[in-house]
This record gives structure tokens, C-alpha cells and sequence, in this order.
């Protein structure tokens, strides 16, 4: 929509001496959208670093500026380490190593003693003093919550306005740009003046039309200092948290397709437009005085003194705490491995790098010497849109840092296009039927006519549902088809199109994935005869975060389609053909397929066997078994945490799991993830990694230029991290950087969580996915990669690449070298210093 | 004194109550303490409930309705009423209990208040319980007070959170002025009739109304009622409570909703004919009821949050259904009460499946317009399904003014059905399954109506012949649904309008009853 030029120039009833260029206002807006990590909705719930802003920043500043900005914490509860150090985890030699490797921390501790002390001094956790806003002072000068009331009624509106298709009757300003639509709803809602603002829709309607000039007027009018603006606006944005976390998403979305997008812009204008209001609003008195003098905290984030106190000594134990885990996983990693067999294997697995996988793998290759696994990124490389049977949009399956290159249409295996077309007719007019269905049970007046005569039919339902036979709704994927189409759908790789959008992909692409695959998981000679490519995917029902469980490397989707067109791929003669020409020699004997694992259940299913070969059947037949055997030794393995009985069939009760609906832990997803292992799998195979680290299989001797390890520390380690920091800032405090309690998730707009009656949008992780009720299931830890390759080429990518190097120096991760034996030999310190490590540590 | 068997079997099910309110009274002392152990007695004790509620109902069948001796002093104590009515009831509690208690046993696993929770799932179960078999007016009080405690403990099981603290403070209020209207109320009513016995209030009130003799007061507590259930079943302007208290573990708002909630309706139908020896208070009881049910059911339409909007439409099917009470039509209520439980707590307890249906459905919107032809064409097909199905059942509807108007409410609602089934060109396909749907439905429609009459007619009021005044307001009432509806059937062309815009946000807000309300209470504070 064009800007509206104002009739009359708004003049501002203050202005204090305009310190702030219009440039600068602008600018800062900029630098402080960037600062806020994206949200994506949860029909693709992919992890985000929650941090993501900030690495630019040292981990410690960036604790300050939340404590500051948000109140936030970056570390845990005090009373988890003191039980840490009670227990004997963290010892008085982590605690020296915490002191003297930050002597430069302001505020903290220099003695292991005071430390210590401080640490098992039972005190309730501090309230950080935040940064104020005029809503707070609000608050303050008037005994009732305004700065509630403010997130809520944005939070309401911006409800209305995102919402994909929960309400029927949806918001008809939402063809205006957010700003826009705001304030024509604004200037008609009468709640704030009811709630007792007086004037409010007046002073909406004085506002300028532009979302920019909104927030340069409140610059202005409140006298921002000019040091202060990026910290004002982005203590903002804080108190609408979550909308502005979604509106930095569709920002992120449109950089990535090289366009632009205004949402956050906007919302922060509205949320300027409230600072405005209230300002005006109470303009006599007490709040102005206080602004006045307030004002001036925004040159700095600098905490009180006892504040800073406890932040540093905090993170000095937090510090110390990372340390006795580095030096378990030390001395866990130098013990003798398995010695590999280097017979011809029957089968080379390929899971993702998920630390789901860890386990999985390990119990995969205890039931055979001919299994070998590999670990790599569960979307296999091919960066695809999957676009299932009968849509003609689908979602992105690759990792949210890059754009999809092809996209894949599902088809019906072995059915001809008419047929395909009168299942897909079938299937609209059974979504018609449905959508009347729920319109009359849904409408005003109508459902009074449903209720009443079909309300007793969910009797039916809540029995069903309760013991777990069916599900409370039918699954998306496969909803209107039959059983016999259901079990047919495949994905095609053969050029195609869909409402004029080339589908599949061309033999030289296809190529080109092919060996781009091969190469980056080391895998270009010694094939098995049978290669599995294991994508995976989470079984659950009534869950909101379902798609949080699939596979982050495939966007928040299952990775059963990547995996099925990666196979289908590799046994198109004709790229065997090309990859031989450029030196990739498959043997003829040797079949690609395609699987799941699915994560919740530990089943994996191997798909697409009606074109095995009958050479591979009984290969193919061994194998399950060989899978069977590792999914039931995987089930009892994890029963421990899932608290399973001990006296019941753990594999039915974990199965039992995945169809409860009222399960609020059906799997621990990506819980405990605490390392991260770049090195062959012989390196690590026999040892109980305990389903925390994620394995990417890497042989630095095949990788002539480093390119294979540039794109491993640049794009898996990233997500690693990413997947890493969200369940880290969701365990450290959960109120802010996680959705709470799952009991009381209230779905909205089908984009995210609220928790309770209303409140901001949440993000993050719910309480529930890293803590069981008495301890933490997600312990607190930064992510420790450890790679086994020169140091110099580490140092060559670490230089090259300024945000890995963002990551490693600002203390966001750990990063360790491994020698050929995969013993750790060195940590990365700073600007590209490492230290060896000595054998004092790893003996403790 | 010799007591017959049937009293002493109506007092021997105090146990049904007692069992559970007991149960939950050793875990709020601490004295069970296992989340398993909790668990395991309080379901397996709900699970016997509802058999029970089969042997009563046998009992019954052949005693008809029994009273227990009142216990207390002389004749002010309390008793136990087991009739059609009031047992349908407990089963339906019983049953749901069952649902909700083994719901909460993985849902709030973990939590270190577990026990504790599910001991007030079986204080608050045990109290509805103490409500629903109430045989006389001071049981009735009691149980009314102490669901909305038991209920209180609930809604602030969460106590950090200062928003759950809020709302269950704005219920609390709420809750205590309807209190004080069914005190004066009762206290009105056992000293027109002088007794406290429900059946003897249910005939002598039957035989005031036919005789057309209003006793002293009477009239006054008639109106009383009406507000007391007003307020226990969140009709505007007071709904604001309802909209909030999901502050709390689902498995609250389930029961709530499926429960609690209905003590208004079940209290209009309990006192039978009083409510009708006011001249006002049946006109009372449909204006309220139906202005929520349509206000509710269009504002429900407007929301966005998944339990939010299904707060509002629980506040409509309770406006709903007081507004049958108004009717007269207590039985049809009744059923419309324990349908539109079954609905509700399934749809909160599977409300984290939203996004999948969404997908399913494809998503909410507004699309075009029916054409006024096939909206002409599809009130008529509605219209001759219905008349087709009452003649081959053999129901006259026009015997009853109730029943045409609940029937006409019935074939609006169809036809938006059909309408639905025949936007956009649909083939064939599709509008032959909705015309089976609707067919489906209307008879279902019948069904219950007819089931309803036999199961409850010896409990509850039928009252066929309304004051003019009730009638028209009845008229007003059909009239106003059917407006709302064909308003809705063209929402798709109205909604861009200046008028329906501003419309939209007022109705949104709720006409911002609810914050209005927040203010009182701030400046109360």
C-alpha cells in the first residue's frame, strides 16, 4: 500500500535537543531487527539460536545485555551447580580452570574458595533491574500492570492478523501492511480507552501513516540519547518477544528469495505507537518526571555492581560445570575403539547427523560385522521442496540457512495420469466434504444444529483416542487417500510440472547431488551391496511441536523424501555412469535405498522394495531383521529416560507413546545434545556416546582441498549449534527463551504457542522437552565439536569464514582437535590460538 | 423408624459423592502421597461410580423416583434424590471423570504438584456429584457453593502465575453473586411451599402453574434462578471469567467445560416449573440465553487461539441451551447438554491437533458467497428433509411451540449445511454426501428428541402452552437466528464494509464487556 502523505505535519508537543539524525533512528531500527533470532511457525518448527544476534558478541556480554534488557538468565538456577558440586561433578580443579581462564571477568570471583561459596550460599536467583520503558513506568505511577495490558493487546491483534487459518471470520485489514492494519483497528478498537486510557484512539489517529516515522517521531518525542537508540529499540522488541521473533522470521525468509520484508519494522512501530501513547496518556505527573531521568540508563547496559556480580560468577560456574563434561568426553573418547573389519561390508547405513541417530547406529552395528553406519546431514544434500500428491505448494526440505534448488512432486507409484488425477479429484472433494462438515460445526447458529444431534457420536472419539486406536485427527500427508494409495505414494525425480513450476530434476543436476553427496560423506570407494540412505521422522499425535521432532536438517519436516529421491538417484544407471567418469566407481552389484527412522518408536522402515532387485531380497530381508533387532535394543535403551517400567514390554509401552495423545513427552527429541564429532566412524565406534553427540562422518585424507570440512564447520557444525543454544537458552530460562508449560499451550493461528489465556507468542522449547519434572533432561551445555583434521586447515576455514570464527572466539561453542586415533589433542582458544591439551586433565 | 429399602439405598449412594470427595481430602492432607497410588484408587473409584450409576438406574425403574431420609435436625438437613434426571447426570460425570482423570495421568507427568492435582480433579468430580444428586434445596445450595471452591483450587493450581490468579479472582466474584441470588432463591422457595424437597417443589410447583396460582415470592425467586444460572454458565455480560481460565492443565478446562459449567442449566431444570410462575422470567431466561448464544457463537467465529474460541462456544451452547429451558423444553436441554459435553471435552483434550486439522480442512476463511438461489433451493430442500422425517417418525411439531422452534432453528442450521456442501460448482459427489449428512443428521435430530422424552419426561418440565410474552420473545429468538445466519451466509460480501469492519473489531473484543470488567476489578483492588 502507497504512504499516505499527512495533510497536516504532525508536530510533536515535545522535542527535546534532536541529537538523533532520521539516518540514525533508521539505522538502529535496522541493527536492532537483527538482533532478534526468527521464529519459524509450527508447521516447520526449525531450531533457531536463540543467541543468534549476538554472537557477534562474547557469550558473557551478551548475558549482561539480556540480564539487562529482558531480565534474563544465561545460565542456570545457582542451586543446579551446587548440587553439581555437591555430587562431585564439578571439582575444585573445574573451578580453578573457570577462574583462571577468565581472569578478565568483570565482577567475578578470583578464588576457588569464594567461589565455591558462593555457589552453595542458598539464595533465591536474582532479579535483574531491566532497562525501563514508559509502559513499566506506567506500572510503577499507577499500580497496574500497563506493560501487560500493552503485550497483550498487541499480541491480540497480531493474532487476528497472522493467523493462517484458525478463524473464519479473519481480520479484513489483513491486505493492509501491518502497521496499517493496526492502526485502522486501533483507531475502531475501543478496549484501551475502556481499560481507562483516555484519549488513546485520538492519539493513534495524530500518528504518522508510515511505520519509520512513527518510530522517529518516538525517538524524538521521548529524547532517545543517540547512544541509546539500537538498546531502546531492541528493549522493545523484547517485550513483544515472540511476534517480533515471527515478524524477524518473515525477514529472514524474504532475504533468503533476495527480497525484503517490513513486518518487524512495523510491529516495532506499533509498539513505539503504544510508548507514544502511554507517554501522552499520562502526561501529567509522575511518569514524565521519571522518563526524564531514566532515559539516560540507555547509554549502557551496565548492571549494577552486585548484578554483575552474580552474572559472572554464574557463568563462572556455568564455565566450570562445561569443563568436567569436556573432561569425561576426553577421557570417554581415548578409549580403545573397535577394530574395524575391513571386509566388504553388506551394508553402509547413512543416518542423519542427529544425535538421535548416535544411539540407533551404535545398536545397528552391534547386531552384525557386515553393518557399517555413516553419519551426514539427514536431507542428504538435496536441497529440495516437497510438494506431496495433490498440493501444489510444499514445504522447503534442506536446512533453514539455505533455499531449496528443485522442487519434488509426490506421485502413485506405477499409476498412470488419469488415474493419478481421480485420486487427487477423490481427495479435493473429500477435503470439500470435510470443510462444509466443519463449517457447520463450527458456524454461528450452525453449530447448535450440530451439537445437539452429532455431539453424542464423540463418545466414540474420546474412547478411541484414549486407548490410543487412531488418532484425534488423520494425518496431513496422507489425509483423503486410501489405504492402497497411501502405501504407493513415492516421490518422482522425473521432470515434470505443477501449475507451471518445473518439477524434478535433470540428469546433470542429478549428477552433480550425486557425487556432491558421495564426496561430502566420504563415501567414494568400498561400496556395500546394499547403501541405505536414513532419513527420519517423529511418529506422535496431539502434539503441536510435532514438526519440532522431525528432522531439522529437512526443515522441520521427516527426511523420508530426501532419503527416498537421494536413492532413487544414485540408481539411475545413467548417473553411476557419470560418477565412474569422474573417478566414483559404483560396483554393479551394489543397490541404493531409501528409509526412515523413525525416532519416536525406533522402527525404521526401508521403502520403494517392490524394485529390489531379486539378487538383494534376502540382503534387504537380513537387514530388517538386522534393524528390528537394533530398533527393540535402541527402545530399551532409552526406556531408562522415558521412564518406562521396567516390568512392562518396553516395546510396546514405547510405541504406546507415540499414539497417547495426552503424552507431553512422547520422545526427548534432541535433549542432552552436547557434542559434536567430525571424524570417520571408526574413531568413535563401541562407545556409549549416551545419544548426546552428533556424528558426521569425515576423512580428511580424501579431502584434497579442505572443501568437504569448509562446508561441515560452515553449514552442519552451524545448525549443530544452533539445534544446541535453543535447548540451551530453553533449559537456562525458560520464560524467556522457551513456551512454557505444555499443559497449558493454546494454539494460535496454526503459526504458534500461547501459553494460557493470552500473553505474547512464545518461542523456543516448552519446559517439558528438557526437564522431567526433577532433573534437567537438557543439561546446560555449550556444544563441544571436536574434528579430526589438521589444525591448520581449521585455522584456513576458521579465518576465512567471520561467522565460524564469531562462533569459536566468542565462547558460542568449544571446538577441539582429534588426531587419527581420535584422541582430542588440542582446544581452540582464541584468534586461531589452540592449546594442547594436557594429560593432567583427562586423567582427573 | 422402619425405612424402606429404596431410601435406603437413595442414602446408601452417598457413597458416590463421598467416595471421591474423600479421596481427595487424603491427598490434600498429604496422607496419599504416590502420583500411581492417587491415580490408581481415584480411577478405579470413578470407574465403579459410573457402573453404579447402571444399578441405580435399574433400581429406579422399577421403584421410580427415591429420596434418601434427610440427614441432619429435624427436618433442615440434606438429601439424596435419584431420579432420570439426576442420574443421567452422574453417569455423564462419571464418565467423563473416568476420561479426564486418565488423561492427567501422562499429561501432567512430572509436575511435582501431580498428586495434588488430581486430588482436586477428585474433590471437584465428587462435588458435581454432591450437586447433581442433590434431593433437596439445601444439598442444592451446598453443592453449588462447593463445586465453584473445589473448581477455585483448580483454576489456581498454577498459584506463580499471576494471570491464572486474575482470572480465577474474576471467577470468584463472578461466582459469589450467584451464590447470593440461589440463597435468597432457595430460601424464597422452601417458604412459599413449605418444604425443601425437590420432587415436592417439582409438583407443587407443576400444580401452581396449572392452576395459574403464583405463591408469595415465588416470582421473585423465579428471576433469582434465572441470574444465579446466568452466572454459573458465563452468559453475557459476565462470560469474561470463561475466556481466561485456561490458566490451568487442559484436563481443567475439559471438565469445566463438560461439567461445571452446565450447573445452570441442570439448576433451571431441577426447579422445574418455578422459573415459569414468573411472568418474566422464561422471556428472562431467552433473551439472556439466546443473546449469548448468538453473541458468542459469532464472536467464536472471530478467534483465533484454539481455546479461546472454544470458550466462547462453550459460553453459546450454554446460552443454548437455557434459552431451550426458557423454551420449555427441559428434556431436549438435557440432552443438548450431555451431547454438547461429550463434543467439548474431546475437543479441548485433542485441542493440540489444531494445526493438523487445519491442514486437513484446508484453512478458515471466507470464501464467496451462496448464491441466493441455492440458499432459496437448499431452506427449501432442508425444510422437506425435516418435514419428510417427522412425518415418517410421526412427530406433528406443531403441537409444541417449543418444538417448531427449536425445528426451525434446526432446518437454518441444516440449511447452512447444505449450502456449504453446494458453493463453488461442486460436483455432484459432493453435494449428494452432504444431502446424506444432512439426512443423517436430521434424523439423529428426532432421535435424541424422542430419546430425551422417554428417558427424562418423568423428571423434568414440558411446559406446551407459553405466556404470550414468552412467545413472543420465542418468536423474537427464532426470528434473530435466522437473521444471524443468513448475515453469516453473506459475511464473504459484507466483511470489506466501513460499517462491518468496525463491527468485526467490537465483536472481537467481545464488546468489551470483559475489559470493562478488568477495570472494575483494577480499581477495586
Amino acid at each position: 500500500m502507497a504512504v499516505k502523505a499527512l495533510k497536516q505535519p504532525y508536530k510533536p508537543t515535545i522535542l527535546e535537543q534532536p541529537t538523533v539524525t532520521r539516518e540514525n533512528a533508521i539505522s538502529a531500527v535496522d541493527r536492532a531487527s537483527r538482533r532478534l533470532a526468527p521464529l519459524w511457525s509450527l508447521r516447520n518448527f526449525v531450531a533457531v539460536n536463540p543467541y543468534l544476534g549476538f554472537t557477534g558478541k562474547t557469550f558473557e556480554e551478551t548475558a549482561q545485555i539480556f540480564a539487562r534488557r529482558a531480565g534474563a538468565h544465561m545460565t542456570a538456577p545457582r542451586s543446579f551447580y551446587a548440587q553439581a558440586i555437591r555430587d562431585g561433578r564439578i571439582t575444585d580443579t573445574d573451578l580453578e580452570h573457570a577462574i583462571s581462564d577468565n581472569l578478565s571477568l568483570e565482577g567475578a570471583s578470583h578464588n576457588t574458595e569464594a567461589l565455591k561459596a558462593f555457589a552453595l550460599h542458598n539464595e533465591p536467583d536474582c532479579t535483574y533491574e531491566t532497562l525501563p520503558t514508559i509502559a513499566h513506568l506506567a506500572n510503577k505511577a499507577t499500580n497496574d500492570n500497563w506493560s501487560d495490558f500493552v503485550t497483550e493487546s498487541i499480541s491480540k491483534w497480531a493474532g487476528g492478523y497472522f493467523d493462517k487459518g484458525q478463524s473464519y471470520w479473519h481480520s479484513p485489514f489483513k491486505d493492509l501492511a501491518p502497521f496499517a492494519a493496526w492502526r485502522a483497528e486501533a483507531e475502531i478498537d475501543r478496549s484501551s480507552e475502556v481499560r481507562g486510557i483516555k484519549g488513546f484512539r485520538k492519539i493513534i489517529a495524530q500518528l504518522p501513516q508510515s511505520a519509520e516515522e512513527t518510530i522517529v517521531l518516538g525517538i524524538e518525542k521521548l529524547g532517545i540519547p543517540a547512544e541509546g537508540l539500537e538498546r531502546y529499540l531492541h528493549r522493545l522488541m523484547l517485550t513483544i518477544h515472540g511476534w517480533a521473533s515471527y515478524g524477524r522470521y518473515q525477514l529472514w525468509e524474504a532475504e533468503l528469495r533476495n527480497a525484503n520484508d517490513n513486518t518487524l519494522t512495523d510491529l516495532l512501530a506499533i509498539r513505539m505507537a503504544w510508548e507514544i501513547a502511554l507517554f501522552e496518556a499520562f502526561s501529567t505527573g509522575v511518569v514524565k518526571d521519571a522518563w526524564a531521568t531514566q532515559k539516560r540508563q540507555f547509554v549502557s547496559d551496565k548492571l549494577q555492581e552486585q548484578e554483575q556480580h552474580i552474572l559472572a560468577n554464574e557463568l563462572l560456574l556455568q564455565y566450570a560445570f562445561e569443563k568436567a563434561y569436556q573432561r569425561n568426553l576426553i577421557s570417554t573418547l581415548a578409549q580403545p575403539k573397535q577394530k574395524a573389519v575391513s571386509n566388504r561390508k553388506q551394508v553402509q547405513a547413512a543416518f542423519c547427523i542427529d544425535v538421535r541417530s548416535e544411539v540407533f547406529r551404535r545398536a545397528f552395528e552391534s547386531t552384525s560385522d557386515g553393518v557399517e553406519t555413516i553419519g551426514f546431514a539427514g536431507f542428504f544434500g538435496f536441497p529440495i521442496e516437497y510438494v506431496h500428491l495433490g498440493d501444489t505448494e510444499g514445504g522447503a526440505q534442506c536446512p533453514a540457512l539455505i533455499t531449496p534448488q528443485f522442487t519434488i512432486r509426490e506421485t502413485v507409484d506405477g499409476a498412470s495420469d488419469a488415474e493419478i488425477d481421480s485420486i487427487i479429484q477423490q481427495r479435493t472433494m473429500q477435503q470439500h466434504i470435510t470443510k462444509a462438515w466443519r463449517s457447520f460445526k463450527m458456524g454461528a447458529v450452525s453449530c447448535f444444529g450440530f451439537v445437539g444431534p452429532v455431539g453424542l457420536a464423540y463418545l466414540k472419539n474420546l474412547i478411541t483416542d484414549t486407548f490410543g486406536v487412531g488418532r484425534p485427527v488423520p494425518k496431513s500427508s496422507t489425509f483423503g487417500f486410501d489405504k492402497d494409495t497411501v502405501s504407493r505414494l513415492t516421490p518422482s525425480i522425473n521432470t515434470n510440472d505443477i501449475d507451471g513450476r518445473t518439477t524434478g530434476i535433470a540428469l546433470e543436476q542429478q549428477l552433480d547431488l550425486a557425487e556432491g553427496m558421495l564426496r561430502a560423506m566420504s563415501l567414494t570407494n568400498n561400496f556395500a551391496r546394499v547403501v541405505m540412505l536414513v532419513g527420519h521422522g517423529a511418529t506422535t499425535v496431539n502434539n503441536p511441536y510435532t514438526s519440532g521432532l522431525d528432522c531439522g536438517a529437512c526443515g522441520g519436516h521427516s527426511g523420508e523424501a530426501n532419503a527416498r529421491v537421494a536413492a532413487q538417484t544414485l540408481n539411475n544407471p545413467a548417473v553411476r555412469a557419470g560418477l565412474a567418469k569422474r573417478g566414483i566407481n559404483i560396483p554393479e552389484d551394489t543397490i541404493f535405498v531409501g528409509g526412515k527412522h523413525d525416532t519416536t518408536t525406533d522402527e525404521v522402515t526401508i521403502f520403494d522394495q517392490t524394485g529390489i532387485p531379486a539378487t538383494h531380497k534376502n540382503d534387504i530381508a537380513d537387514i530388517q531383521e538386522q534393524l528390528n533387532l537394533a530398533g527393540k535394543l535402541s527402545r530399551t535403551e532409552r526406556s531408562t529416560l522415558l521412564n518406562v517400567d521396567n516390568a512392562q514390554d518396553i516395546d510396546k509401552a514405547v510405541i504406546r507413546r507415540s499414539k497417547d495423545w495426552s503424552q507431553v513427552r512422547p520422545e526427548w527429541g534432541l535433549a542432552g545434545c552436547a557434542a559434536f564429532i567430525v571424524a570417520p566412524r571408526e574413531q568413535t565406534q563401541g562407545i556409549d556416546l549416551d545419544g548426546r553427540s552428533f556424528l558426521h562422518t569425515y576423512k580428511w585424507q580424501q579431502d584434497d582441498n579442505f572443501s568437504v570440512l569448509e562446508s561441515i564447520m560452515t553449514a552442519p557444525m552451524v545448525v549443530g549449534s544452533w539445534i544446541n543454544l535453543q535447548y540451551y537458552a530453553s533449559s537456562v530460562d525458560n520464560a524467556v527463551f522457551g513456551s512454557g508449560n505444555k499443559t497449558l499451550h493454546n494454539v494460535v493461528g496454526t503459526v504458534g504457542i500461547l501459553e494460557g489465556n493470552g500473553g505474547d507468542l512464545r518461542v523456543g522449547l516448552p519446559w517439558q522437552s528438557v526437564h522431567d519434572g526433577e532433573n534437567y533432561v537438557h543439561e546446560p551445555l555449550r556444544l563441544n565439536v571436536m574434528i579430526n583434521a589438521p589444525i591448520e586447515a581449521m585455522n584456513d576455514i576458521i579465518s576465512k569464514h567471520g561467522s565460524v570464527r564469531e562462533l569459536v572466539d566468542n565462547g558460542w561453542i568449544y571446538l577441539f582437535a582429534l588426531n587419527d586415533n581420535g584422541e582430542v589433542t588440542h582446544q581452540y582458544q582464541q584468534n586461531l590460538e589452540w592449546d594442547a591439551i594436557s594429560s593432567e586433565t583427562v586423567a582427573l | 423408624m422402619e425405612i424402606p429399602f429404596a431410601q435406603q439405598f437413595a442414602l446408601m449412594m452417598y457413597i458416590v459423592p463421598a467416595s471421591l470427595l474423600f479421596i481427595g481430602f487424603l491427598v490434600r492432607v498429604g496422607i496419599m502421597q504416590s502420583v500411581e497410588q492417587v491415580f490408581q484408587i481415584g480411577r478405579a473409584t470413578t470407574t465403579g461410580l459410573f457402573i453404579l450409576s447402571f444399578i441405580a438406574t435399574a433400581i429406579i425403574f422399577f421403584t421410580g423416583a427415591i429420596v434418601s431420609p434427610i440427614i441432619g435436625i429435624d427436618n433442615i438437613g440434606i438429601s439424596l434424590r435419584l431420579d432420570a434426571l439426576s442420574i443421567a447426570l452422574w453417569w455423564l460425570v462419571s464418565f467423563m471423570g473416568m476420561f479426564i482423570i486418565q488423561f492427567s495421568r501422562n499429561y501432567l507427568d512430572g509436575d511435582n504438584r501431580h498428586a495434588h492435582f488430581l486430588g482436586g480433579l477428585y474433590t471437584t468430580i465428587g462435588a458435581v456429584l454432591f450437586l447433581v444428586l442433590s434431593g433437596n434445596l439445601w444439598q442444592l445450595v451446598i453443592g453449588w457453593i462447593g463445586t465453584s471452591l473445589a473448581l477455585h483450587q483448580l483454576l489456581v493450581f498454577y498459584h506463580d502465575r499471576p494471570r491464572a490468579i486474575s482470572a480465577a479472582h474474576k471467577k470468584f466474584v463472578v461466582a459469589r453473586l450467584g451464590d447470593a441470588c440461589l440463597v435468597i432463591a432457595a430460601i424464597l422457595i422452601a417458604r412459599a411451599f413449605g418444604t425443601s424437597d425437590l420432587g415436592a417443589i417439582f409438583e407443587a410447583t407443576q400444580q401452581a402453574n396449572a392452576e395459574n396460582i403464583v405463591p408469595a415470592g415465588v416470582g421473585i425467586a423465579g428471576i433469582l434462578v434465572v441470574l444465579a444460572a446466568s452466572l454459573k454458565s458465563a452468559m453475557f455480560p459476565t462470560h469474561g471469567w470463561l475466556l481466561e481460565v485456561m490458566e490451568t492443565p487442559t484436563p481443567v478446562s475439559a471438565l469445566l467445560h463438560a461439567g461445571l459449567l452446565n450447573a445452570g442449566t441442570f439448576l433451571v431444570v431441577r426447579l422445574g416449573y418455578t422459573i415459569f410462575l414468573s411472568p418474566v422470567a422464561p422471556a428472562l431466561l431467552i433473551i439472556i440465553g439466546g443473546f449469548t448464544a448468538i453473541f458468542a457463537s459469532s464472536a467464536m467465529i472471530t478467534q483465533n487461539s484454539v481455546k479461546v474460541s472454544l470458550a466462547y462456544s462453550s459460553a453459546a451452547h450454554m446460552g443454548f441451551m437455557l434459552m431451550l429451558c426458557g423454551f420449555g423444553a427441559h428434556s431436549i436441554a438435557i440432552m443438548h447438554l450431555i451431547a454438547h459435553s461429550f463434543y467439548k471435552a474431546h475437543a479441548f483434550l485433542s485441542s493440540g491437533s489444531i494445526v493438523e486439522y487445519t491442514q486437513n480442512t484446508g484453512k478458515q476463511k471466507l470464501n464467496t458467497a451462496p448464491s441466493p438461489a441455492w440458499v432459496a433451493i437448499n431452506l427449501v430442500l432442508s425444510l422437506s428433509i425435516f418435514s419428510v422425517i417427522a412425518y415418517i417418525i410421526g412427530i406433528d411439531v406443531t403441537q409444541k411451540p417449543y418444538e417448531m422452534a427449536l425445528g426451525a432453528i434446526f432446518i437454518i442450521a441444516i440449511t447452512h449445511l447444505l449450502n456449504k456442501g453446494t458453493l463453488e460448482h461442486s460436483p455432484a459427489y459432493v453435494i449428494g454426501r452432504t444431502m446424506i449428512m444432512a439426512v443423517a443428521v436430521t434424523v439423529a435430530f428426532f432421535s435424541l428428541e424422542l430419546v430425551a422424552a422417554w428417558l427424562l419426561s418423568s423428571a423434568v418440565a414440558t411446559v406446551t402452552t407459553p405466556t404470550t410474552i414468552t412467545f413472543v420473545v420465542m418468536f423474537g429468538a427464532v426470528f434473530a437466528f435466522g437473521i444471524v445466519t443468513m448475515l453469516g451466509s453473506f459475511l464473504p460480501i459484507l466483511v470489506q464494509r466501513p460499517a462491518w469492519r468496525a463491527f468485526y473489531v467490537h465483536l472481537k473484543n467481545g464488546f468489551y464487556a470483559n475489559t470493562l470488567f478488568d477495570r472494575l476489578i483494577s480499581s477495586s483492588r
